[in-house]
């Protein structure tokens, strides 16, 4: 069973093998979201508010803190109406700073520890997750 | 228009539609009328590439046999939402929820190893939902009723036991 979801992944995809995570963070745009996963893990997704979602790891190792990651969402709205450009390579501190210029019930410390754990940048121009508005 | 099955396996097939390769999933909506949930491969081969590995064993083991076993369906995420200029687009997304048995993961310190990506009771006090989008491109992708867009595990509700908590607050409407 364990092994075979592996090889169902890589077959179905048809890859050679599962590839090694490193700390990311990427735009979904048809969830019009940032993401920023610290872990490969599986997340419950903790809804702080309207705009941002903690990630946090289900089987933290001990020790660890089980918030992996967050999501900032409504970016593009957010954006749009402050009639801000939102593309080319965005840092994930500079997308936090407008939130909390217009959210500032959002500067919480546990928002911006994940956020500085790593200088994480968002590709805007990266190609759609899904085809919805291809 | 193009539409080509190229191979069916435990319940994902794989068809290539405009010229674009699909994995469709069988699941039902809120009226019990079986529909066809689409996700395109290279969303999930961006997944592999992010070496988001266990995003990907829950969608084959528990999004793709899951979507048939859903138990609530809301409409409406009240949340700030832009997608294809639309500044209303949350108002037509939907939540699937239920109780998998299952769910996957691996130790940090096995996190290499492709043999140990391991499954695992589901996670006590917790339900899984995915979010989807009606097809709103269907003169492109006829066999798709609904985009697959996101997956996650969420703490249940108090009132619903296989729903979200605070989905009364969370949702505009439960069609389920």
């Amino acid at each position: 069973m364990n092994s075979s979801i592996a090889k169902r992944i890589v077959n179905a995809l048809g890859k050679d093998g599962l590839r090694p995570f490193a700390p990311l963070a990427y735009y979904d745009k048809h969830m019009d979201c940032v993401r920023v996963e610290l872990r490969d893990c599986s997340f419950t997704e903790e809804r702080l508010n309207e705009h941002v979602t903690f990630l946090e790891d289900n089987y933290p190792a001990p020790g660890r803190s089980a918030v992996a990651g967050i999501m900032f969402k409504g970016v593009k709205h957010l954006f749009t109406k402050a009639g801000l450009p939102l593309e080319g390579v965005i840092h994930v501190t500079t997308i936090l700073n407008q939130f909390v210029k217009n959210y500032p019930e959002l500067v919480e410390e546990r928002i911006w520890k994940i956020v500085n754990e790593m200088d994480l940048t968002v590709d805007m121009s990266e190609e759609p997750d899904s085809l919805v508005a291809a | 228009m193009e539409s080509k099955n190229v191979w069916a396996d435990e319940g994902v097939r794989q068809i290539e539609e405009n010229g674009e390769k699909l994995y469709l999933v069988a699941g039902v909506d809120h009226t019990g009328a079986q529909k066809v949930f689409g996700i395109p491969k290279r969303q999930l081969e961006k997944h592999h590439h992010r070496g988001s590995n266990v995003k990907l064993a829950q969608f084959f083991a528990i999004v793709v046999p899951g979507l048939v076993l859903v138990e609530h369906i809301f409409r409406g995420l009240r949340r700030p939402l832009c997608d294809m200029g639309d500044m209303d687009a949350d108002k037509a997304k939907l939540a699937f929820s239920w109780k998998p048995a299952w769910d996957y993961w691996w130790r940090e310190a096995d996190r290499f190893e492709d043999r140990r990506l391991e499954s695992r009771e589901a996670p006590d006090g917790k339900v899984f939902v995915v979010n989807v989008s009606p097809n709103a491109v269907r003169q492109l992708y006829p066999s798709v009723d609904y985009w697959i867009e996101r997956w996650y595990w969420a703490r249940r509700s108090n009132t619903l036991l296989k729903a979200p908590v605070d989905w009364e607050n969370r949702f505009d409407e439960q069609l389920k």
